[in-house]
Parts: structure tokens; sequence; C-alpha cells
């Protein structure tokens, strides 16, 4: 079923979206995907980046932080990794 | 940009990311409504060929085609139902990586398919502009093996399940004109015990659509109509709801017993299986029938979308 979403755009104020808008080819294609990339960006903002880079440089100034050991970083079952590598070969 | 595509004799299913479509195998003259206030739903490609695909064709094409033979993968209506699942996916030129797969009969055409999908595609949808897919790795792989790697795969490839992925699977993927039976130890395929059996839901459509044809002749359904009929098990006819169970019924047993012969005998019973994942468009119709004897089985989550899902997951790998 078709549904139909009416938005108000100011002229002055959101004069770059409603460019943005009549360059586009299919405008309510453009603003579908507008809004799926948005979903799709998740929660984590800039602040969160800094925040999370900031306790990373703590640790490493404190010495808690240690190499993770390169068996860990993949603990799959190796036969059935080993047949997917080989799959459609 | 990784993509899953399941081009299936009568759906095409394509997946990347969180982004799924699925429009029927139909392709059609692109003949339109006089009056219709719903046109950017249809997908009419102006480029390479002016053709209507999907719904809009079974709706509004005067002429369409739709075909189940081998050869299929080699003609122009495989390769624009291709293009259309792209330009479902995607306003943008884009470099892709396809997982696909064939039916285990017809696995040694992987050659075909592959080489008909590497390469640079031009495509345009009326009313866009023109884009170009620049496809970089194909990888073909037997297509009820999609189902088995949604289940066992997470969003980046890597195996989530690790009892599924050690275990002895069985999945019965029931396509439109073929059943594939597969049994995996370890994701690794067992040839013996592997096969396809010439039943699928068209199967059921025809013996629908002939009865139709006997009991409301002035009904004129296309295929998939008659599929939207059978999930319904009614149709209006001059305004009155007609019941389709006693048909419906009658029909998709036998074809259901068929495939339960099949599986059992090449499967010795199914008991040394740990699990038997029913999946495929067709499991809407015959799935509750398969599943039903076998105690272990079990019907995949999404089972119209379960292959293409499982070749995304799997080109995350690589």
């Amino acid at each position: 079923m078709r549904v139909t979403k009416s938005v108000s755009l100011d002229t002055e104020a959101d004069r770059d979206i409603l460019r943005w808008l009549a360059a586009q080819p299919n405008a309510s294609e453009a603003i579908r995907l507008a809004i799926r990339a948005y979903q799709g960006r998740g929660s984590v903002t800039l602040g969160d980046v800094y925040q999370a880079v900031r306790d990373l440089e703590r640790k490493l100034q404190s010495g808690v932080v240690m190499a993770a050991s390169p068996g860990n970083e993949r603990e799959e079952p190796p036969e059935a990794a080993a047949a997917l590598d080989k799959l459609g070969l | 940009m990784n993509l899953g595509l399941d081009v299936g004799y009568s759906a095409t299913k394509a997946v990347s990311g969180d982004r799924r479509v699925s429009f029927p195998s139909v392709v059609g003259t692109p003949d339109r409504a006089r009056f219709s206030l719903d046109t950017d739903q249809a997908i009419v490609l102006a480029i390479p060929d002016c053709v209507q695909v999907g719904e809009e064709a079974v709706a509004q094409s005067r002429f369409m085609n739709r075909r189940e033979d081998r050869r299929w993968i080699e003609s122009d209506e495989w390769y624009t139902l291709a293009l259309a699942a792209f330009t479902e996916l995607t306003t943008a030129s884009v470099e892709l990586n396809i997982v696909t797969g064939l039916p285990i009969a017809f696995y040694t055409d992987k050659a075909v398919v592959r080489d008909r999908l590497l390469g640079e595609h031009k495509a345009q949808r009326e009313g866009r502009h023109a884009q170009t897919f620049r496809v970089t790795d194909v990888r073909v792989i037997p297509q009820p093996f999609g189902a088995l790697l949604a289940e066992t795969l997470d969003n980046q490839g890597r195996i989530a399940d690790r009892d599924l992925a050690t275990s002895n699977v069985g999945v019965v993927d029931v396509g439109g004109k073929t059943t594939n039976l597969l049994s995996v130890r370890h994701l690794a395929e067992i040839g013996r015990e592997t096969a396809s059996v010439n039943v699928g839901a068209w199967d059921a459509v025809r013996a629908v659509h002939s009865w139709l044809t006997e009991h409301c002749p002035d009904l004129d359904l296309r295929d998939h109509q008659v599929v939207d009929a059978i999930v319904a098990r009614q149709v209006k006819y001059y305004g009155e709801a007609v019941s389709l169970a006693d048909i419906v019924d009658a029909t998709l047993q036998p074809l259901a017993e068929q495939v339960l012969a099949e599986a059992t005998q090449l499967w010795n019973g199914g008991a040394a299986l740990d699990v038997i994942l029913i999946s495929g468009g067709g499991a809407l119709l015959l799935g509750d029938a398969i599943e039903r004897p076998f105690r272990h089985g079990r019907i995949v989550q999404d089972p119209v979308f379960a292959n293409a899902l499982g070749f995304w997951k799997f080109a995350q790998r690589l």
C-alpha cells in the first residue's frame, strides 16, 4: 500500500534542502535513501568517537592495555572455516 | 558493495546490507496504466532494453516472458532481472562483489553465470540517471547453501552459529521448478546425499491454474496471481469468494510427498542429520507438509529471502 507523507520546508532556512531536492531525478526515492542512510548510521556520534579515543589514551598511559593474542582473532571451527573458504571455487 | 543475488524462476531476490528487494521474475513490454498515481514503484528499464519488470509487468504488460529452462541463465530476461535488481538496490553507479547460486542439478553451469555477471554493465531506469555497475568478483555456490549460510554466518560473514557449522545438516530448498536437497557436514557438501527433485512451487501453480480454467472459466489469472490465490486459498469470481482449500490441499500433498520420498531415501530416513532446514519461496506452499514428518525439521526465518541473505553474508566474508 502506498502512503503519502507531507513535509514542511522553509524557503529561507531550508534553502539547501530544497535546492538538493530539486536536483534529484526522483525526490521520493532520494528521501527514502537519505532516511535509510541516516538509520544505518546508528547512534555513534563524533563525540562518542572522541570519548573512545580519550579512554584508550588513558588506558595506554596507565598500562592496562594488553596486546590481543592472534589466536583469539579467529575462533571459527577450522574444518568448517576451511570448507567455506573453498565454497564456490 | 557486496550483493547476494538470487534470480529464481519465480522471483528475483537481492540483498545488500539492510536493503532487500524482491519482485516476480517477469519481464514484459513497457505498457503502463493510462491513469496511475503509483508510477515510481514500477521497474521500467530504458537501457539496455526498454522493458518492464516485476509486479508492474505482471499487472500491465501485454506481452511477458517467463522461462523455466536450464538455458535461462543465457537469456536476455535473466540478464534484465539481474540488472533490475541492481537498480532496485541502489541509484548510484557502484562496484559490486556478487555471490549468487545455481540449482544443484545445473551447478556445472556456474562459469556461464560468472562470465555473464563479471565486468561492466550499464542500465538506466525510467526517470533516473544512467548507472554503471562494475562487477569485480562473482562467486557462484550451490543454491541451498544460501539458506544454511544465512543461519550460520553473522553480518560480517563470520561463523556465528558454531553448532550449526559443525553439525550434519540437511537443507530442503523448494524453488519454483526444482527442489534441492543438500546434505553438509562441517559446512562441506556430502555429494552422495545431495540431489535435485523436479518438483517446485510452479507445479502447484499449474495444477491450480488448470482447476481454475475448468471451474472459473472467465477468470484469466497470470501465474503470479495464482500464487497469491494459493496462499490466500481463495479467489474472487464475479465478486464471490471461491474457496481453493480443497484443490490446494489435493495439489500440495502429493508434491510434498514426492519431495519427502526423495529426501527420506537420500538421507536414509534423516535420523543421522542433526537438523533439517526448509527454505525457498516454495516453502510458503509446501513447507508445513515437508516439516511435519521430520521431528528435527524447521522452516528457516524468511524462507523467500534466506538464500539471497546467505549469499550476501558469504560475500561479506570474501
